[in-house]
């Protein structure tokens, strides 16, 4: 029987080159034939239908042919997911829908600003790499909890974990369904609140049924389709434009070209100094501190976020899990690197084809997004030329062309729309829409799996019933799963705002709490459990109540500790008047909304909430030294498991019972 | 612990099957378990060591390409790469630091593997 199992798996390893070309084939077929559809004059509608339908069933397929019941395959795959898969798998679980319909467009906003975002997503996995991953594939966990547990005594360590875990993983997966909301109502025409539920059934068919096991098989096939989707447009542009089908290096010329057309529009007075941020001058949107410290945190948080550890978790050994990081890597940066394209080439399109052209002649390509109200000329929707020439006279001295500063789009809008500023059929625009959701689902599916492995493992089976039989322990994962996807969507469904903020907070959170216990826990034997304890306490404590005082009670914070206005990047000066601000009535007002005068805008060091992980993590290192080293020893004997961790040779110090 | 099966005891029973040239590796696994033996304690000693010194070497590495060169983006950026016309600080974060990063992950995989087999403690092929 044995035997019979491990043949089977090794064909199964043996042929999933062959699988995924097939599979990779089959979708590029599947594309030509919507664009011989569309030729046939089937309507847009059915298409996008068809388009998000046919692929939510593949992966569907995919989630049930390869759903499992046995406890190993269920947390961790088997282990025995290659390098190379792996490394995809990890991709689309990480490339969220902030990734990719988000990134472009921040970096079209931001110029060169945006890129401490793209610089911090990539530069984690150099940690992943060379301080934890490796070491805690080693180590045999199920879960970093499990870790926590092994390491620093028992279930105390265990239930912090699982909360620092909770915390960043829920902030994160409700970005995630929120993602996939904005995309179904907009290319199939739902209400966003159907459109979030809608998703989430997506997501629960391929992780409810097969765990780890079920979830990696189906994230290869959606990376498949993310980066087809997203390369596509602009390889077809630059090749339109430049002549050569390889983009990231084109738009090179796209950038010098924006930064004569900027002193152009200066010369001319189609903008001020004032409103014209240059696409390659830094530290205008950031200060510098500020651009510096969101990459570090976002850099530290990569290492520390359970849902992209568990990953490395799968593979057949550690050799594997460190060749698999720099697969990861090299996945993810195919993406990463293609962003700034998107950016530059529609923002040189706006530059040259809308601002500047008479209100009648802007390209029509721009009314599609305006009736949804995402670009607006002179403060209205820009749904139709009669609609912005009425909406610029109402502005007194308004010269009849559009000035940059007439000019805003939502930074949605970059992505979606570079198929029709490049001209290509609505075919195009219906792959870009299965790719961003292929994103989040893809992401929310690893998040969710993480969030009900911890509570099912940790929680129930380690920490509630030890006894609990395999069956019931996954019965209670499922069940969880589905809480925990619920409670996600519904929170989603009130559009809570910002997803860039939102998961910038997930990832200080994440390494707060995480970062320097699991460090030091591999890297420095003297690390008792009390000290990596109050670390992580301190720490996560720390980030939670920056992160909580600057956005939910920012009148307390200035008044009781200390906080400050913080400072614009280009000028130097306060955001708010303090003084004028405290003295309002709304000044002590708790949990406001964004439009509060002091939410977000307040706060110590001039340092950005979403990089509260600055502040956690020197703390949390600090306190586990000086805690440590007050404590005894750790027993001989746990430092022996220590040096174990650290020789990729022998069986893992974990072994679960199956 | 639980029902967690933790090494100790049953650690004699995990061994694979060694291939002839692997005799060396038998006495550091058998003091493995003990960890007592002077000879074997220096050369996982000096793995860690040369494990930590590589670590630091991409640590300095990434902080490099991460930070310090991004903190000369405005002097960078009056430098243009010829041909493809980026401005060379606009490119580092953009491209060139990135591509750094990926290629450092490989090369990493590949020099701690090599240094786990000369000492013994990489696993079987």
């Amino acid at each position: 029987m044995a035997t019979q199992v491990s043949a089977d798996t090794s064909d199964f390893i043996k042929n999933l080159g062959r699988m995924y070309g097939t599979y990779t084939g089959g979708f590029i077929g599947f594309i030509i034939l919507l664009a011989i559809f569309e030729q046939v004059g089937v309507p847009n509608r059915v298409l996008g239908y068809l388009f998000v339908g046919f692929t939510i069933l593949v992966y569907a397929v995919i989630g049930i042919m390869t759903r499992t019941a046995q406890i190993s395959e269920y947390y961790v795959a088997g282990r025995r997911v290659p390098a190379f898969y792996n490394g995809m798998a990890t991709g689309a679980d990480w490339m969220s829908a902030a990734s990719f319909v988000g990134m472009a467009g921040t970096l079209f906003l931001l110029g060169y600003d945006g890129l401490t975002w793209v610089l911090g997503w990539t530069g984690g996995y150099v940690l992943v790499s060379i301080l934890i991953g490796p070491y805690l594939r080693k180590f045999g966990a199920y879960t970093v909890p499990d870790f926590m547990s092994f390491r620093f005594g028992g279930n105390f360590a265990r239930g912090i974990a699982v909360i620092v875990l909770v915390c960043c993983s829920f902030t994160y997966v409700t970005a995630q369904v929120y993602g996939t909301g904005i995309i179904a109502s907009r290319f199939l025409g739902m209400k966003f609140e159907i459109a979030v539920f809608a998703g989430l059934a997506g997501i629960l068919l391929c992780s409810m049924l097969g765990g780890m096991r079920a979830v990696t098989w189906t994230q290869i096939a959606q990376y498949i389709v993310l980066i087809i989707a997203y390369l596509t447009p602009i390889v077809i542009l630059s090749t339109k434009h430049y002549g050569i089908p390889i983009p990231q290096l084109t738009y090179g010329t796209a950038i010098a070209d924006i930064t004569a057309r900027e002193q152009q529009l200066l010369a001319t007075g189609l903008t001020t100094a004032a409103a014209l941020k240059p696409h390659i001058k830094p530290f205008i949107n950031y200060s510098a501190f500020n651009f510096f410290a969101i990459m570090f945190c976002m850099m530290v948080g990569t290492a520390s976020l359970p849902h992209i550890l568990m990953r490395y978790f799968t593979t057949p050994t550690v050799r594997e899990a460190r060749q698999s990081v720099a697969w990861s890597l090299f996945f993810i940066f195919l993406l990463y690197f293609s962003a700034p394209a998107y950016a530059a080439f529609s923002k040189l399109e706006v530059y040259t084809n809308i601002i500047g052209r008479d209100l009648t002649q802007v390209r029509p390509w721009l009314f599609q997004w305006g009736e949804l109200g995402l670009i607006q000329i002179c403060g209205k929707p820009a749904a139709s030329v009669d609609a912005i020439v009425a909406a610029c006279k109402a502005i007194a001295g308004h010269p009849g062309v559009v000035r940059l500063q007439d000019f805003v789009i939502n930074t949605d809008v970059i992505v979606l729309s570079t198929p029709e500023i490049a001209g290509l059929p609505y075919v195009i625009s219906g792959l870009v829409a299965a790719g961003g959701l292929a994103a989040a689902l893809s992401t929310a599916d690893g998040l969710l799996l993480a969030i009900a492995n911890a509570l099912s493992h940790d929680v129930y089976y380690k920490m509630l019933d030890p006894n609990a039989p395999t069956i019931r322990r996954l019965t209670v994962a499922r069940v969880l799963l589905f809480f925990v996807a619920v409670a996600a969507a519904s929170l989603a469904a009130t559009k809570p705002g910002d997803i860039l903020a939102m998961v910038g907070w997930a990832f200080s959170l994440a390494m707060a709490g995480n970062f320097p216990a699991l460090v030091m826990g591999i890297w420095w034997k003297r690390t008792t459990a009390a000290g990596a304890v109050a670390g992580m306490i301190a720490g996560f404590g720390l980030c939670l109540f920056y992160l909580l005082v600057t956005r939910y009670f920012p009148g307390y914070g200035v008044k009781y500790f200390g906080m400050t206005s913080m400072l614009s990047p280009a000028t130097g000066a306060p955001l708010v008047d303090i003084a004028k601000a405290m003295a309002a009535p709304n000044a002590m007002e708790i949990w406001p909304t964004l439009a509060h005068p002091l939410a977000n805008k307040v706060g110590w060091f001039n340092l950005n909430n979403i990089a509260c992980g600055l502040l956690g993590v020197p703390v949390g290192f600090a306190v586990i030294i000086i805690v440590s080293l007050m404590g005894k020893e750790p027993s001989r004997e746990m430092q022996a498991y220590v040096d174990e961790i650290r020789k990729p040779r022998g069986r893992t110090i974990l072994e679960e019972k199956t | 612990m639980g029902p967690t099966a933790v090494a100790g005891a049953d650690y004699t029973t995990c061994n694979r099957p060694l291939r002839q040239n692997q005799t060396a590796l038998v006495t550091l696994r058998a003091t493995a378990r003990g960890g007592d033996e002077p000879m074997a304690q220096s050369n996982d000693e000096v793995h860690w060591q040369k494990t930590t010194k590589l670590m630091l070497t991409h640590l300095g590495i990434w902080v490099f390409f991460g930070y310090i060169i991004h903190m000369f983006v405005v002097p960078l950026n009056y430098i243009t790469i010829p041909i493809l016309k980026f401005p060379l600080g606009f490119y580092m974060a953009a491209q060139g630091s990135l591509i750094v990063f990926v290629v450092m992950l490989f090369v990493f995989a590949r020099q701690q593997d090599q240094i786990d087999r000369e000492h013994g403690v990489a696993e079987d092929d």
